[in-house]
């Protein structure tokens, strides 16, 4: 359903330029939960910029369902890593969440809409009241809320657990599969939480250095009932884990595939 | 529990000064500073009625004029340069060079150009006052946040949700700042404009006063200002606050008054 | 397995340029600016809407300017409002630096004197005219006590709002550390207060001015502004209208030095200003 061919993106030009992406070939199917992991400086969050068109790669194309993306595409959302500069805070929350389909759906719609996914994320209360209010972790439940209420066919998420504690992070990822087995949609989630990455996804995409290119492309075969302790517990989980860190970590010069 | 000493203090020092004033002053016979019980005679006997609508009122509806002209000009005009650098890097060197002239260097030109009539004084007013909104609110325009920026693209706002919804409210703090130094240019431009050349008016009034030597209706004309620009702030800071409730700096505690 | 299909074309919209280009572009199009507004202004002056008395050209304000400068007659007036200006601006520094660190340290004075500078610090600087031309005629200590009413208010503010952003932690920290009290106030509380006392600097200066001309104007002080009133009612209005140029200039630079100044001191720490314009 996605599709990224070629991608390389180049920052400025002649002897200054810096090549963040080298060139990056992947698939996405459809209603699949891959994650994106690398070293730092890799090139994860351009390449989420490029996947839903805040930035024009330099060379290569992506297509979402087999339509090349030049803008911002229909039925695309992003959750950011700063949730909290991502919020609008002089909306209340139901506003937050029921802005992006203003003027594009009735109102009532709206309405039902926000109300449905805030109460996905637990928030059904705080319809209400201000960003300002509600801690870290409920900020980025509302970013979440946004994007569900937008009902995309693909969410992109740029690292959005990488700021909250950890007690928080585990609930955060719970409700994130629990709303994509709901909803069926197609999630690529950029991490630097290998674990986090293998405990989530169908596939890891793993993403070498800058200029990055892709290191290799892991399927996850865990049951998709993925549980906090006993998922990872499970020796499977261990050797994925292993496996993806030893890429990242130790990166030697012929790629496993 | 320091809290009633301070409650204490506000009320009980400003009504000591007061009273040392009265006192010090009641036996006075310097012409400059006639007492206080005098000039308080003067404000009741002068300031109630028919001399209200006759010198203030009028005075107050130019103002008005001024500044609501001002404020709605210049956010315009202000939110078109800071969209556009280019409209930017043209316009600003005129704008702080226009900014940069006193306001009332310009009741000259004003009067010239319009003579006594009420049109030449909002005009005046609006020459004077409109550069802080215009330049408060190109500011506030260009320095959004750039994740909301990136918020409206990938949501597919519309570009009047982008300038409603998002830049306008994330300027609004700028603007008011602007918008604050606006009104005290009105009623500092009101008062002198009349000073220098008007048949009525409080500035008219205080001025002729002093002619005249009636020093008691001076102090009264004085006060009178006095009062009506602690009045025109304390308005203003109701309206912001209420604006800019969401807004750390501006709930209640916050410094920004 | 995929086709590479290359865009050739630049990733952004505009082309990136280095830093020394963006400000060369922003320069000449500001000059570019300038320009097409004094032609402008020459085109309406020509137009004859205005009588060539009440608007005089572009050309002829311009060339009194530089008559007034070749002839050296714009010097006196200009020291003159500098001097009050200047003058007023220091006894404004003295006072208000002082106090603000005063009511931002000592709680109960502040809350003493609130609601007395809450009323004052609105009240128009031109209040005080009438009553100040009857005690000390049209003289710079007239201008003086006028630029101190007016433009104190800003810095004192100011100042009490840089003390206040001091983070407590930080002052028990230095406690904890023993640093005396001399040396919190020297190498804590200056460095964390400078940029706000700048701030409040740049807008009482340009207080200052405003009163400065004010003062000359209506008072009658020698200055600028006094040039513009005895222009005007002489009717030479080619002169009134250099000289309200010579006025805008001189608020040009003392905008440009006190920003820069502030810049400087600014340019390690975020703060939240009182206001922008």
């Amino acid at each position: 359903m996605l599709k990224v061919t070629q991608l390389t993106k180049t920052y400025g030009h002649g002897p200054t330029a810096v090549q963040a992406i080298g060139g990056l070939d992947f698939e996405v199917p459809e209603g699949q939960f891959v994650s994106i992991v690398g070293p730092s400086g890799a090139g994860k969050t351009t390449l989420l910029k490029c996947l839903c068109g805040l930035l024009k790669p330099t060379t290569g194309s992506v297509a979402v369902d087999g339509k090349p993306v030049n803008g911002p595409p229909d039925n695309m959302a992003l959750v950011f890593q700063d949730y909290r500069a991502s919020l609008m805070p002089w909306f209340t929350i139901g506003r937050n969440v029921g802005l992006p389909m203003e003027r594009k759906l009735p109102k009532n719609e709206i309405k039902q809409r926000v109300r449905e996914s805030l109460e996905s994320v637990g928030l059904g209360h705080a319809a209400d009241q201000y960003p300002w209010q509600l801690s870290g972790g409920m900020q980025q439940r509302v970013a979440i809320a946004r994007a569900v209420a937008y009902r995309p066919k693909i969410l992109l998420m740029d690292e959005p657990f990488a700021s909250v504690d950890a007690q928080t992070r585990a609930d955060l990822e719970d409700l994130t599969l629990t709303l994509q087995r709901q909803t069926g949609a197609t999630i690529l989630f950029v991490t630097h939480d290998v674990d986090e990455a293998v405990y989530l996804s169908d596939q890891v995409v793993v993403m070498s250095a800058s200029p990055s290119t892709v290191r290799a492309i892991v399927p996850v075969d865990l049951p998709r009932d993925r549980d906090q302790i006993t998922t990872k517990s499970e020796p499977q989980f261990t050797q994925l884990r292993r496996d993806i860190l030893t890429m990242i970590k130790r990166p030697s010069a012929q790629p496993v595939s | 529990m320091r809290r009633p000493l301070y409650i204490a203090a506000e009320i009980l020092v400003p009504v000591a000064v007061l009273a040392t004033w009265w006192f010090a002053s009641s036996n006075s016979l310097n012409p400059f500073w006639p007492p206080l019980a005098d000039i308080w005679a003067a404000f009741r006997e002068d300031w109630t009625g028919a001399r209200l609508l006759d010198d203030v009122v009028p005075s107050l509806v130019r103002m008005a004029s001024g500044f609501v002209i001002s404020t709605v000009l210049g956010i315009t005009l202000g939110t078109v340069i800071g969209l556009s650098t280019r409209a930017r890097q043209y316009v600003d060197p005129v704008l702080q060079f226009l900014r940069a002239v006193p306001p009332p260097a310009l009741i000259p030109v004003a009067l010239l150009l319009f003579g006594l009539a009420d049109t030449g004084k909002v005009f005046l007013i609006v020459l004077g006052a409109i550069w802080p909104v215009v330049l408060s609110t190109e500011d506030g325009v260009r320095s959004v946040e750039p994740t909301l920026k990136q918020v409206s693209t990938v949501y597919r706002l519309s570009p009047w949700q982008r300038l409603w919804s998002v830049i306008l409210p994330y300027a609004s703090p700028h603007i008011f700042a602007g918008v604050r130094t606006c009104l005290s240019i009105c009623l500092l431009l009101m008062v002198v404009s009349e000073m220098v050349a008007a048949t009525n008016g409080l500035g008219h009034f205080i001025i002729q006063s002093q002619r005249t030597l009636d020093i008691t209706a001076m102090w009264s004309g004085m006060l009178v200002l006095g009062l009506l620009g602690y009045a025109l702030t304390a308005l203003f800071l109701l309206a912001q606050r209420r604006v800019l409730g969401w807004h750390p700096d501006f709930r209640k505690g916050g410094s920004s008054e | 397995m995929s086709v590479a299909t290359a865009h050739p074309a630049p990733a952004e919209v505009r082309p990136r340029r280095g830093p020394s280009l963006h400000v060369g572009v922003a320069a000449r199009r500001g000059i570019t600016g300038v320009v097409v507004a004094l032609l402008l202004w020459e085109l309406l002056a020509r137009t004859g809407i205005f009588s060539a008395a009440t608007l005089p050209t572009a050309t002829a304000v311009l060339a009194e300017m530089g008559q007034a400068i070749a002839d050296g007659t714009v010097f006196e007036p200009l020291a003159q409002t500098l001097r009050g200006w200047a003058i007023g601006l220091a006894i404004v520094v003295l006072v208000a630096v002082p106090v603000g660190v005063l009511i931002g340290r000592v709680e109960i004075l502040y809350r003493s004197v609130r609601p007395i500078f809450e009323f004052l610090r609105p009240i128009p600087g031109v209040t005080f005219l009438p009553l100040l031309l009857l005690v000390f005629g049209p003289t710079t200590t007239m201008k003086v006590w006028m630029i101190f009413l007016a433009a104190v208010w800003p810095l004192l503010y100011q100042t009490y709002y840089g003390i206040k952003a001091v983070e407590p932690v930080t002052i028990d920290t230095a406690r904890v550390f023993q640093i005396s009290a001399f040396d919190r106030a020297r190498k804590l509380f200056l460095p964390a207060t400078l940029p706000y006392i700048a701030t409040g600097f740049r807008i009482s200066s340009a207080v200052a001015l405003i009163v400065a001309v004010v003062a000359e104007l209506i008072g009658g002080a020698a200055g600028l502004g006094e040039r513009i009133y005895a222009a005007q009612t002489g009717g030479a209005y080619d002169v009134m209208y250099a000289y309200i140029a010579f006025a805008g200039c001189l608020g040009v630079v003392i905008n440009l030095l006190t920003r820069g100044v502030e810049r400087r001191l600014l340019s390690w720490h975020v703060l939240h200003r009182e206001d922008v314009a």
